[in-house]
């Protein structure tokens, strides 16, 4: 079996920490988990690994005390690709729901590319609700005025958060000029991380 | 040789599993205008053109294209990895493809 | 940070890991062939690269230095390789120079003993999934690593995408990206050249193990969003044509046979510049200086010899530029394609004909180029079959023989018949050099294992002005400051052997000479030079060629560098007739025996003398070369006699032929 892609990024702020990007929409659910499949649990079980927390697109793991990412990187990489070929096997410890993953998404999409894209064109983006997978945002500043701001909205923003989360609805401004250009109907758990459309 | 290199110099070449593969090829035998999915290199029989021909991106998993061959039909062009590089006969050999239609 | 790499000091030992002020900071550039590591070398550094080896192998070294902020930092242009999993010399020195566990063989060169401080990976935008294997294997030597994405400008050209600074996060590692010719891109590079242990490193390094590291790769590039860019339409379409089996082999063969025509064209003009300034020189001699003997010694032995030399210089630097701006522009590796199956035939691969093909403007680099090949079978084999190449040394000798052979004017419409034997000689010493490549690969046991073949083809690229001037320039240097010395050096000896020794007015009036004939005296004394005696004593072995003591006197000399058989031969003319050298060359008589007052050069005495020049090995500068690349004297002892032998057996053969023929 060809092991799932991932790779491991530094967390800023914390060395003890590292992000291990992966594609979105593996899981189902996000936060620290309760139990993984046996390869990784080994790793949680005799302390080598502190946490392990599902993101959107990524897993995020803490090294356990004493130990270093020198040493033990190998095995929780091969640890970690390994457990991630059967992400049905991994038990939340909070189940909680598809508004809650959706919610993480757009948050991340806010503080990343295509929020800081709206922001250094003068215009603000801020999540206002979360519903049945659905999103409202309100896109202010500059972007009231703007001609380009349904474009915006679903080309860039809508993408960045599909891309971290592919169950998500409708992704709509509460200014009016809702974008409804998703698709229905049962999506593909398997998504890329790309950045343009169309 | 350095640590690395020996470290380097013992991996082996894992196959690759293509759904649904219409049946392996050499890409010795294929000609120009045909591509297809890298499915396996001779780690067994050669294990040291096997290790560099994944170095040069014939990796199991990759798309491989047949572009062109020199007169005498020998050696032969092919666009893998992003990048085109000519094998001989000799090497093309070692490396197990299937065809993509 | 990285405790243990010690920047090293230029003169006191490691102070133990602290950058001072005045304290040296070595890098080293790795990169595979073709990725723009030289380009960046050369603008890191400017031209100043000192040269040298790699000790112990014959692997050329460059090395550069820069200032940042006031600290020195000395930059190693690494050879191109693929992997740390080496195959060849080149890949093997790479690896040992980033192996941090090093023994330290040489104490005496710090710079040598210890790894870089830091590392520059050159990485190609547009074959980035290839690259990001190469950097896997680096990164695990754990040293300070800088990445320098090159040719974003044809990335961006050709529809692809990449962002750096996700590249950045995704890696670990700090990432600037370098357009070739961009000074602002180079700034923020120099910016970071000063202190590699503050660089950032992996927290995690990358798997080596096959499977995990084409994950990892296609995860870096997801996370970058990298999109690969389209097929280059240009370099596509060219080869179409240049690669076609008829077209491109055609235009192959036109294109080397008009590069011959266009090097006696252009060249022409600049070399009877050079000419006419050194008869200016000579006659500034002749007016100021008085003392006959030392006139004669400045005009004919050093502005003889040095003007001998640099006459040659255009022709060279022609050669070595085409050779240069074919490589650049990636032709190289399309010619080496179309030329393999026939390179293969004499047991050699199509990288084998750049090397030959650079023996064509002097074996020296030629042989040198053959580091390229991975296989030292190949290498050896290519070694022997170099000097048969026509290279340029042969040209002036070639010249003034079919002078002698065929009239100037001479020639069906554009093409001269000067021109067309010239062509001939040639063709006649590249086939000779590919039955001695047989013969050497086959008779030469296994000096390794048969390596796999294979070989880039880069999109057709631009080559940077400055990277075509650095290569031109550092071959004219190195051939100059190697033969010219030898050539000089020779061509005073000679002169002296010539000239002495010295005969007095008394001496040659008691001798029966009439002193105020310049021509007889200076014929007397050429006669009983010690010169003459060479010349003389070796007639037994020449004489069959049809040879007299003089010709044998230029051909003795050319053992040492083939441009001193021209030079000699006019030493010997001018002593004949000091007005009028070149017609006492034409009617150069034989002094004794059975031809006695019949035309020295008879056409079937030079072409003799062209079938010897086209075979012998005759310059000590590539037997010092073979000796230095092959490891020991076995190879060119064995290539020096069986070429001596082979060429008198030519020799005479084409003396008989072409005497039935007349």
């Amino acid at each position: 079996m060809t092991p799932v892609a991932t790779h491991p990024e530094a967390v800023p702020g914390d060395d003890r920490a590292l992000r291990w990007v992966t594609q979105a929409g593996l899981f189902e659910f996000i936060g620290e988990i309760a139990h993984a499949p046996d390869a990784l649990q080994a790793l949680v079980d005799d302390g080598t690994l502190v946490r392990v927390e599902v993101e959107p697109a990524a897993v995020l793991t803490s090294i356990g005390l004493g130990r270093t990412w020198r040493d033990e990187g190998a095995r929780v990489r091969t640890a970690i690709c390994t457990a991630l070929e059967t992400p049905l096997m991994w038990v939340a410890r909070d189940p909680g729901e598809l508004d809650d993953i959706v919610r993480m998404a757009v948050v991340d999409a806010i503080a990343g590319d295509s929020g800081k894209f709206i922001r250094s064109h003068g215009g603000e983006v801020e999540l206002v609700s979360v519903h049945g997978g659905d999103v409202q945002v309100r896109l202010g500043g500059a972007c009231e005025h703007c001609p380009a701001f349904a474009f915006t909205l679903s080309s860039r923003f809508e993408a960045d958060v599909r891309a971290r989360c592919p169950r998500v609805g409708k992704v709509k401004s509460i200014q009016g000029g809702a974008c409804d250009t998703t698709p229905s109907g049962p999506k593909s758990w398997i998504g890329r991380v790309t950045a343009r459309r169309g | 040789m350095s640590a690395v290199s020996v470290t380097l110099s013992s991996r082996t070449i894992d196959s690759h599993d293509a759904p649904g593969c219409t049946g392996w090829t050499s890409l010795a035998d294929l000609g120009p205008g045909n591509s297809g999915v890298i499915v396996d290199l001779c780690d067994s029989a050669d294990p040291a053109t096997a290790r560099r021909l994944f170095d040069l991106g014939f990796a199991p998993g990759t798309s491989i294209e047949v572009l062109r061959r020199a007169p005498m039909a020998d050696p032969v062009v092919y666009r893998v990895a992003g990048y085109e590089i000519a094998l001989r006969r000799a090497q093309a050999r070692c490396i197990q493809v299937s065809i993509t239609v | 940070m990285h405790p243990g790499f010690d920047h090293g000091l230029t003169v006191a030992p490691p102070d133990g890991g602290a950058t001072t002020r005045g304290a040296t900071v070595r890098l080293a550039l790795v990169g595979s062939p073709n990725s723009g590591k030289t380009t960046l070398f050369n603008a890191l550094t400017g031209m100043h690269a000192k040269t040298g080896n790699y000790p112990g192998v014959t692997v050329a070294r460059y090395e550069g230095s820069t200032r940042v902020n006031g600290i020195a930092v000395v930059v190693e242009d690494l050879p191109g390789t693929y992997s740390l999993d080496p195959i060849s010399i080149d890949e093997e020195i790479v690896a040992d120079r980033l192996d941090p566990n090093r023994s330290h063989e040489s104490a005496a060169d710090v710079a040598l003993s210890t790894a870089p401080d830091g590392l520059l990976v050159t990485m190609d935008a547009t074959v980035l999934h290839r690259s990001l294997g190469l950097l896997a294997q680096v990164l695990q030597t754990e040293i300070p690593t800088c990445v320098v994405v090159t040719f974003t400008d044809e990335l961006a050209r050709r529809q692809g995408t990449l962002d750096f600074d996700a590249l950045r996060r995704a890696l670990g590692v700090p990432v600037v990206t370098v357009v070739a010719g961009r000074n602002s891109d180079l700034a923020a590079l120099r910016g970071l050249l000063a202190n590699p242990s503050d660089w950032d490193a992996p927290i995690v390094l990358p798997p080596t193990a096959t499977r995990e590291l084409s994950a990892w790769v296609g995860s870096v590039l997801a996370a970058a969003r990298y999109e690969v860019p389209q097929i280059d339409e240009r370099t596509r379409k060219v080869d179409a044509v240049l690669l076609h089996p008829w077209w491109g082999s055609l235009i192959f063969f036109a294109t080397m046979f008009a590069f011959f025509q266009v090097i006696f064209t252009v060249a022409a003009p600049l070399q009877d510049g050079i000419e006419t300034f050194f008869a200016y020189l000579g006659s500034l001699v002749d007016t100021y200086v008085s003392n006959p003997w030392l006139g004669s010694f400045l005009s004919d032995a050093l502005l003889g010899g040095v003007g001998g030399v640099l006459v040659f210089v255009p022709q060279i630097a022609l050669l070595f530029l085409m050779i240069s701006v074919l490589e650049g522009i990636g032709y190289m590796s399309r010619a080496a394609f179309l030329m393999d199956k026939v390179m293969s035939t004499a047991g050699l691969e199509g990288r084998a004909f750049v090397a030959l093909l650079s023996s064509l403007a002097c074996a020296i680099p030629g042989i040198m180029a053959t580091r390229t090949l991975p296989s030292a079978r190949d290498r050896l084999a290519t070694m022997i079959a170099a000097p048969l190449m026509t290279c340029s040394a042969r040209l002036p000798v070639y010249i003034l023989l079919i002078g002698l052979l065929v009239p100037t004017g001479a020639g069906w419409g554009p093409v001269s018949t000067q021109g067309a034997v010239m062509f001939g000689l040639y063709l006649a010493g590249a086939v000779a050099a590919m039955a001695a490549a047989w013969i050497a690969s086959h008779v030469g046991r296994g000096a390794g294992p048969l390596l796999p073949f294979y070989m880039e083809m880069p999109p057709y690229r631009m080559p940077s002005v400055r990277s075509v001037a650095t290569s031109v320039w550092g071959s004219c240097k190195t051939f100059l400051q190697k033969i010219g010395k030898i050539i000089l050096g020779t061509t005073i000896v000679l002169w002296l052997l010539l000239n002495l020794p010295a005969q007095n007015d008394a001496e040659m009036q008691a001798a029966g000479i009439d002193t105020s004939n310049a021509a007889a005296t200076s014929e007397h004394v050429l006669n009983n030079s010690y010169a003459a005696g060479v010349g003389k004593f070796v007639e037994p072995v020449f004489d069959p060629l049809g040879f007299d003591w003089r010709i044998n006197i230029g051909v003795v000399a050319s053992l040492a560098a083939r441009e001193v058989f021209v030079a000699t031969l006019g030493q010997v003319a001018a002593a004949q007739d000091p007005e009028n050298p070149s017609t006492a060359l034409q009617e150069m008589t034989v002094v004794d025996g059975p031809r006695a007052s019949q035309p020295l050069f008879t056409a079937p005495v030079v072409a003799a003398l062209l079938a010897f020049f086209i075979f012998a090995l005759q310059c000590v500068s590539t037997i010092a070369v073979l000796r230095r690349e092959s490891g020991s004297w076995k190879w060119p002892t064995i290539a020096f006699t069986s070429y001596f032998a082979l060429a008198w057996v030519a020799a005479f053969a084409a003396n008989r032929i072409v005497g039935a023929l007349m």
